[in-house]
């Protein structure tokens, strides 16, 4: 057992991979920015994504180091928790396919903002919506970038804020030459390798059990007993439970970098196919980390695993490593580090858009600003947004960061989720309303995170908090549709309403939409 | 469009496709809603249940992976039916709207 493990040194395995994909992806780049002229390529890859590649890119957004060492580690200190938390994270996804996808693609150009804004006055709901999707994409890039720097200090041994340093630079290169079509592509990559490589892990594994799955399991029950697979500490608290399953389900369809790529494919039945093939890559995703977790409890251990790491998230690097050496340890870290770098790069760009389609060309220049001008706004956005990443990664460093990311999928759901639903569904829907409700979801989840036990107990160590639960969802999301609700009656919209009708035929017939 | 807006909009066959798609996605919606909280508040309120053995593997594990494969198998549901239904009344409405502007 590799209790004298190499993880944390610079290994020439490792250096290697690395480089390689740097190079590979950098190329891909290379190609891809000389068919990324206009704002459609910029913004949406010119629409020339099929379903299936677009289902990969979708997973590759989605499936975050922290779900692939972070679940694995779960399951492998924790034992059972881990998979109640995999499920929560998928099951958000036939709900954005039954709801939400085709009529996004029927409706929108760039952003998830072309679809509230449709009917209503451009300037305040953009305005929001920008708004919204900047806090959303910040407080996903901050535990992206802190975590970043932590793995590859952790797997190669490169200083934190080189790393950090690095992962941005790299990232920013990507969107700034080769827009959207190249950031697809990393992500499609990117998920090629993370879906391979945990396949090889699993594979591995199975082969030292003589392919019995339940020897797996028994080793585990014999060394940490029965509660290895019991639910656990997570769901001490069901509503608390309840609460985060609400955020994460309907996060999912409130995620502004992946709402953006919809945008990437041809037509609403690509959209719909991208969906399943995403969920089915995902959900196979997850159930080889839950193998990879128990098999690491088994054959590397959790006291050797926890010395490496507290929160258990070396469990996968060290079990590649205990079966197939330095070599895979330095695949699997490489694999690690293109998971960050393909995530960064869909969260910036989604910020970019926001700032550059939403916000300067459709409120400050009322639409009237050329495309030329648009992209050269993207692109500085980008190069904004990638400097605020480096210098939050490095200001966060050592901090407790990982509750940042149930708090974007709180404010994804409560903020965009209820504006976008009933902006495409609901008739009477108003300008007033959709302000409203962007606005109660965004603060309300914000707000209550800060009196929340995640930031008043854990973070300020005060002794009880003021809001009993670490999610808000359960809150802020009805408050979001109350609000949107009770102000659209209240501000009755004649032009909103009349466009509704052709605004259906486009929704469901895809008629009028571009291309 | 050459067609009357309002004639498409009273077209059976368009509320028809209207009406077909909510029924599908609301059905499968709360079917998703079921599996998931089901499971949620199994695991939150009977704890025991889940020390039970089947076939030498203790019940919880089967149980998340029919969750996740059942996660999986709807949004394939959804596909097969609108690839072929949905997509076929759509195509449908979409053909009056040629017909009547020649």
């Amino acid at each position: 057992m590799p209790v004298q493990s190499t993880l944390g040194q610079v290994s020439a395995e490792s250096i290697f991979f690395f480089a390689l994909f740097i190079v590979f992806t950098l190329g891909v780049t290379y190609w891809a920015s000389k068919r990324t002229k206009t704002a459609k390529e910029f913004y949406a890859a010119g629409r020339s994504i099929t379903g299936f590649q677009n289902g990969l890119a979708l997973a590759g957004d989605y499936m975050s180091a922290a779900s692939f060492l972070g679940i694995a580690g779960l399951v492998a200190t924790r034992g059972y928790d881990g998979l109640l938390f995999s499920v929560g994270w998928l099951v958000g996804w036939p709900i954005l396919l039954l709801f939400i996808a085709e009529p996004l693609r029927n409706l929108g150009k760039f952003t998830y903002a072309d679809v509230v804004a449709y009917r209503l006055s451009q300037k305040p709901v953009r305005t929001c919506a920008s708004l919204a999707t900047l806090i959303t994409v910040i407080f996903y890039l901050i535990p992206q970038m802190v975590g970043g720097g932590t793995l590859i200090r952790l797997l190669l041994g490169f200083p934190y804020e080189i790393s950090v340093v690095f992962v941005g630079i790299v990232m920013i290169s990507y969107i700034l030459f080769g827009g959207m079509l190249a950031t697809t592509w990393v992500q499609i990559i990117k998920a090629g390798l993370l879906i391979g490589g945990a396949t090889l892990v699993v594979i591995f594994s199975l082969v030292t059990f003589n392919f019995d799955i339940i020897t797996i399991f028994d080793s585990v029950a014999k060394r940490y007993g029965e509660a290895a697979f019991l639910p656990g500490l997570l769901v001490a608290n069901p509503l608390d439970t309840i609460s985060l399953g609400i955020a994460l389900m309907i996060g999912v369809c409130g995620l502004p970098h992946i709402l953006m790529r919809f945008y990437t494919v041809p037509d609403q039945k690509a959209a719909r196919k991208s969906v399943a093939w995403a969920t089915g890559w995902i959900g196979y995703f997850y159930i080889l980390t839950f193998i990879i977790g128990y098999s690491a409890a088994s054959l590397v251990g959790r006291e050797v695993i926890q010395k490496f790491d507290r929160g258990g998230n070396m469990s996968a690097p060290l079990l590649a490593e205990a079966l197939g050496g330095t070599l895979f340890l330095g695949f699997l870290a490489a694999v690690a580090f293109a998971t960050i770098l393909a995530v960064v790069a869909g969260l910036t760009l989604a910020g970019a858009a926001a700032l550059a389609h939403d916000f300067y060309a459709n409120v400050i220049r009322r639409g009237t600003a050329t495309e030329k001008e648009s992209i050269k706004i993207a692109k500085l956005s980008t190069l904004f947004l990638g400097i605020i990443a480096i210098t939050l990664g490095i200001v966060f460093k050592g901090q407790n960061v990982a509750f940042l990311v149930g708090l974007a999928f709180a404010v994804a759901a409560s903020a965009n989720f209820p504006a976008l639903f009933m902006s495409m569904f609901w008739k009477k829907f108003t300008t007033g309303g959709a302000v409203a409700s962007q606005l109660t979801g965004l603060f309300l989840s914000v707000g209550l995170i800060c009196i929340s036990p995640t930031v008043m107990i854990d973070i300020l160590k005060y002794k009880e908090s003021i809001f009993p639960l670490k999610n808000p969802g359960i809150i802020s999301l009805p408050a979001a549709f109350i609000a949107g609700y009770i102000v659209s009656l209240m501000t009755p919209e004649k032009r909103a309403e009349e466009m509704f009708d052709d605004e259906n035929l486009r929704t469901y017939l895809g008629i009028g939409a571009e291309d | 469009m050459a067609i009357k807006r309002d004639e498409l909009l009273d077209d059976p066959d368009f509320k028809q496709l209207k009406k077909s798609k909510w029924a599908m996605s609301f059905f499968l919606g709360a079917l998703v809603f079921i599996l998931y909280y089901g499971f949620v508040l199994l695991m939150a309120y009977n704890k025991p249940f889940f020390a039970n053995k089947i076939g030498g593997i203790y019940v919880g594990i089967p149980i998340g992976v029919f969750v996740l494969a059942s996660t999986i198998l709807i949004t394939v549901v959804y596909v097969v039916w609108a690839n072929k239904t949905y997509d076929d009344l759509v195509n449908k409405v979409k053909e009056k709207i040629i017909a009547r502007r020649r």
